[in-house]
């Protein structure tokens, strides 16, 4: 289910769906009360509370031991987090992490959620609590090193990072994440022939990995290895390419390399890419503290579309669907779904878009008209006769009803 | 015991290197204070604070304070007029009092900052005062101030929160810029309060600057008779875009010989104006790299200050942002810039705080540039669980401890505040750059440089002073450049008042000596283009020179 919905896409070629609102105007949200504890008023655990739990090498024994009501929380927690519900995730933590004071797993699920809300103090004190319990387990902390990154502490982050390399079990390998991290602390630390060998090291792992590109870029730059940086920044727009970042580093080196028609060029499209990147942070960020507002995941569908971004169109158009409040017919929006990837050229997405529209509203004439002229457009003779079918049989069924 | 002694006394007995500056505000400056809105802050308008204004404005020697004051919703909506601004004379000891009757100024709407020139080139500095309300212009008198605003020419209207006065045309007439922040309109707020108002981290705020719309700043070319005529758009000063201008000053970042302009703009592009030296302007902010962060995001710019920390001969730009955005330090390279703000220690530390005003001045005397960093929300919820920052918060000092490091520490004895503007000048005239402040609804602070008190036993610290005399009606040489070779190095610096975010501070460049008791030589370049040189030069004195008539001048005689 979850990988149909990611493989919708989006553009908005017939306007919004019924119901859409401005994305200007602001939603009367209100911030939910979890949202003021914050986990220094957690209680601890005693000394080696946890020791037996975390030796167990088979954890669904180790979960087999717990208050049933823990492991619902946890559960519950868990299925909050993967939907982007980061409230009702840090409620069910609190609500785990009261019961089972230095729950492993619960603290080092709420650091990573307080992350995600970009609440960095609080990420950073959760994931101390659970080094406390655990300190075995530091490995799986890199986010505590993204949080202090965050802060500011570069130098706490950098010596995290190689903590977390350092205990990073054999067979796992180096976190091309971690690694990556690290690189970063040393370009702000003003060591930037480290940072570039680390970066080299996470291309070497993940060869697709457009951030480090991107990096590698700003050091080269930095560095007035203008020719370097300019291939770096080039390999980093064709990895990621509605990303700002390496438009406005190209833009930059073009400029001092006295390519200034090329320069402009850049910085046009950077211009563009960067003013949907500004719109798409502020609602991102709105979303994360109240989920599944519908005119906003919308206003983010459109952006996305706007600069032909087909694969963050696809996942905010499944997320619409979920959004969809119910006074929008299911119908309305699976159809805007279809004529939006449609318009965006994306074959597949609209494919699994609407087979997704006949599978949900089976009942709908309009739904079928819509699929008729889809399967048209493909030259799907057989498909476009049986949908054609189908909504004529609707239509005229509708038509009894309304006349008896 | 005299309370900064106490203080001291007790700073050393925890272990910690005591604050380099006290706050002596309440002993030497009683009774000052600003306004600006409500402490609830639920409109824009009420966080900027007011303004600093430092010049030697009765001619007797000293640094004197003109305080830009602010007013209240409650009095803009009974049509009262704001609160005036005050003009606090110095005793010659970095002691204030009022000034009389003769230097009052009648309230305006609701002031912000301003600028400090010498507009009608009698030797005295006059005033310039930004407002959200009309812009307004108060002649020096030598025993007072007389407003001119009216036939001025100045015609600005909207919301100015910074100034400068500066030659950009080399004429000899000062010029202004005025920078504007955005057009607000109490009705206009009002509904977007009764929308539902705007969010911060999921918390509703005050709304701004975003979704409202920036104003574009102004340039006047002076006439050097204290009138103005609005040259913005002839000058080619306008942006492709407006920012929400917030801060200026001027530099010639191109060591070309003419004044450029640099503004700092809320969360959009800061734009850097180079002058071409034919009456126009180009805004190359973004070619030069000085607009946005390294990643090409724009920041929330706020202070500025200017000095050569790298000692090469160009100035650098340092720039205060939001909390969640590191401070940028604009080191000057080639072509362009480059934010080494994390390298130098001055970016990431600065990620909790949101800085406001900023000033880079030799604090210690030791021969390099340090950095003052003043620092306040500008949300009170900042304070609730989870926003990682504070609304009053600490203020630093960033001493420079070489090789383009700085180390962080606090700045004074004042603890947590929600500070704004601030400006530097050597207050009691002892050599060591004080500083006054801004408390956002509280008492101006003034921060006095203790440096002296707190050297090692048998250790000298000297330094000099340079103030100019022009020849023509520009009298203080704003724009001149000031190079000092002593004390193992060479150190330049420019003439100017422009104080970043809304404040002026003395047309004086103040060097730092270290333990040298001489300067070796003394450079002037002159905005005329002439050269003034003075060798060995006694230190620890304010040197005054007068410029030199030019060659083609003298020959004539």
């Amino acid at each position: 289910m979850i990988a149909l919905l990611l493989a919708f896409a989006a553009a908005p070629q017939q306007g919004p769906p019924p119901g859409a609102i401005p994305a200007e105007a602001p939603a009367p949200e209100e911030r939910p009360a979890i949202l003021l504890r914050t986990p220094d008023t957690l209680p601890r655990a005693a000394d080696g509370a946890w020791e037996a739990f975390l030796a167990s090498e088979d954890p669904n024994e180790a979960f087999a031991g717990l208050d049933p009501e823990i492991v619902a929380r946890m559960a519950a927690a868990e299925e909050h987090y993967r939907a982007a519900r980061y409230p009702s995730a840090l409620q069910a933590l609190y609500d785990a992490l009261e019961r089972a004071p230095g729950f492993p797993p619960g603290l080092m699920l709420l650091g990573t959620t307080y992350f995600r809300l970009r609440r960095y103090e609080d990420c950073r004190e959760s994931l101390q609590q659970f080094l406390e319990v655990a300190p075995g387990d530091v490995w799986r902390t890199q986010a505590l090193g993204h949080a202090l990154y965050s802060l500011g502490d570069y130098g706490g982050a950098r010596d995290h990072y190689e903590a977390v390399l350092a205990a990073s079990p054999e067979e796992l390998g180096e976190s091309p994440e971690a690694l990556r991290g690290l690189a970063l602390c040393h370009m702000r630390l003003g060591d930037p022939e480290r940072a570039l060998s680390l970066l080299a090291r996470v291309i070497e792992l993940r060869p697709g990995h457009a951030e480090a590109f991107t990096f590698r870029a700003r050091i080269l730059y930095d560095e007035d290895r203008l020719d370097e940086a300019l291939a770096a920044a080039e390999r980093a727009r064709e990895l990621s390419p509605y990303e700002p970042q390496p438009w406005f580093l190209t833009m930059r080196i073009l400029y001092d390399l006295g390519r200034d028609d090329e320069a402009a060029e850049a910085e046009q499209r950077w211009q563009e890419l960067d003013r949907v990147a500004q719109d798409v942070r502020a609602l991102e960020m709105r979303l994360r503290f109240r989920p599944g507002q519908y005119p906003l995941i919308l206003r983010l569908c459109e952006l996305f579309v706007s600069i032909g971004d087909v694969g963050r169109a696809r996942n905010q158009l499944a997320q619409l669907v979920l959004a969809r409040p119910d006074d929008i017919p299911e119908v309305a929006v699976r159809i805007f779904v279809v004529d939006t990837l449609n318009a965006m050229g994306d074959a597949e997405g609209t494919h699994v878009a609407a087979l997704a529209l006949e599978e949900s509203c089976p009942d709908d004439a309009e739904a079928w008209r819509r699929l008729e002229r889809y399967y048209a457009l493909r030259r799907d003779r057989v498909n476009q006769v049986r949908c054609g079918a189908e909504a004529a049989r609707l239509e005229a069924a509708s038509e009894d009803s309304s006349s008896g | 015991m005299h309370l900064s002694a106490l203080l001291l006394s007790l700073a050393q007995g925890d272990g910690a290197p005591p604050p380099l500056f006290d706050e002596v505000g309440a002993a030497v400056l009683a009774g000052a204070t600003m306004t600006c809105g409500s402490t609830a802050k639920d409109f824009i308008l009420e966080v900027n604070g007011g303004g600093l204004l430092v010049a030697d404005f009765d001619a007797d020697g000293d640094e004197d304070l003109f305080l830009v004051d602010g007013s209240t919703l409650d009095r803009f909506r009974a049509g009262e007029p704001g609160l005036p601004p005050r003009l606090h004379l110095n005793g010659g000891d970095g002691t204030f009092a009022p000034a009389g009757e003769a230097w009052e100024v009648a309230p305006g709407r609701w002031g912000m900052g301003g600028a400090v020139g010498d507009v009608d080139g009698d030797g005295r500095p006059d005033v310039a005062i930004t407002e959200w309300g009309p812009d307004r212009l108060l002649r020096n008198t030598g025993s007072g101030f007389e407003e001119i605003t009216e036939g001025s020419g100045l015609r600005g209207r909207r919301w100015g929160t910074s100034a400068a006065f500066l030659d950009y045309d080399l004429d000899g007439a000062l010029d202004l810029a005025v920078v504007n922040y955005l057009s607000f309109r109490l009705d206009e707020m009002m509904e977007k309060e009764q929308a539902g108002g705007c969010k911060w981290k999921g918390v509703k705020v005050m709304c701004g600057p975003e979704g409202l719309t920036p104003v574009h700043d102004l340039l006047y070319r002076g006439k050097g008779d204290g009138t103005f005529e609005d040259v913005s758009a002839a000058a080619g000063f306008r942006p492709t875009a407006a920012g929400y201008g917030l801060g200026v000053t001027t530099m010639d970042y191109d060591v070309d010989g003419d004044t450029d302009l640099y503004v700092t703009n809320d969360s959009t592009a800061n734009h850097l104006w180079e002058n071409r030296g034919d009456g126009k302007l180009a805004e190359v902010g973004m070619r030069r790299g000085v607009a946005h962060d390294p990643n090409g995001k724009e920041q929330a710019g706020m202070g500025i200050a200017v000095g050569d920390v790298n000692a090469d001969g160009v100035e650098d730009l340092f720039v205060t942002n939001f909390s969640g955005e590191n401070n940028a330090l604009y080191v000057s390279r080639r072509a362009s810039f480059r934010d080494r703000g994390d390298v130098a220690g001055v970016g990431g530390h600065s990620m909790r705080y949101l800085g406001w005003g900023a000033s880079m001045q030799d604090f210690d005397l030791d021969g390099q540039l340090d950095l003052a960093v003043l620092n306040g929300h500008v949300y009170p919820q900042a304070d609730l669980p989870g926003m990682d920052t504070a609304y009053a918060q600490p203020d630093f000092l960033y001493r420079n401890v070489g090789a383009g490091r700085f180390d962080a520490e606090p700045l004074s004895t004042a603890g947590d505040t929600v500070a704004r503007a601030c400006a530097a000048a050597d207050f009691d005239g002892d050599g060591w750059p004080d500083l006054a402040v801004v408390e956002l609804d509280g008492a101006v602070r003034l921060l006095h440089n203790r440096g002296a008190a707190l050297l090692p036993e048998g250790e000298e610290r000297h330094w000099l002073a340079v103030r100019l005399r022009g020849r023509g009606a520009n009298t203080a040489g704003l724009g001149a450049r000031v190079t000092v070779q002593g004390g193992g190095g060479e150190r330049a610096s420019e003439i100017r008042t422009a104080g970043g975010f809304q404040a002026a501070v003395p047309a004086t460049a103040y060097f730092g000596l270290g333990g040298a008791a001489r300067a070796e030589r003394v450079v002037v370049r002159w905005p005329s283009g002439v050269e003034q040189v003075v060798e060995d030069v006694a230190a620890d004195r304010v040197l005054v020179l007068e410029e030199p008539a030019a060659q083609a001048e003298e020959e004539q005689r």
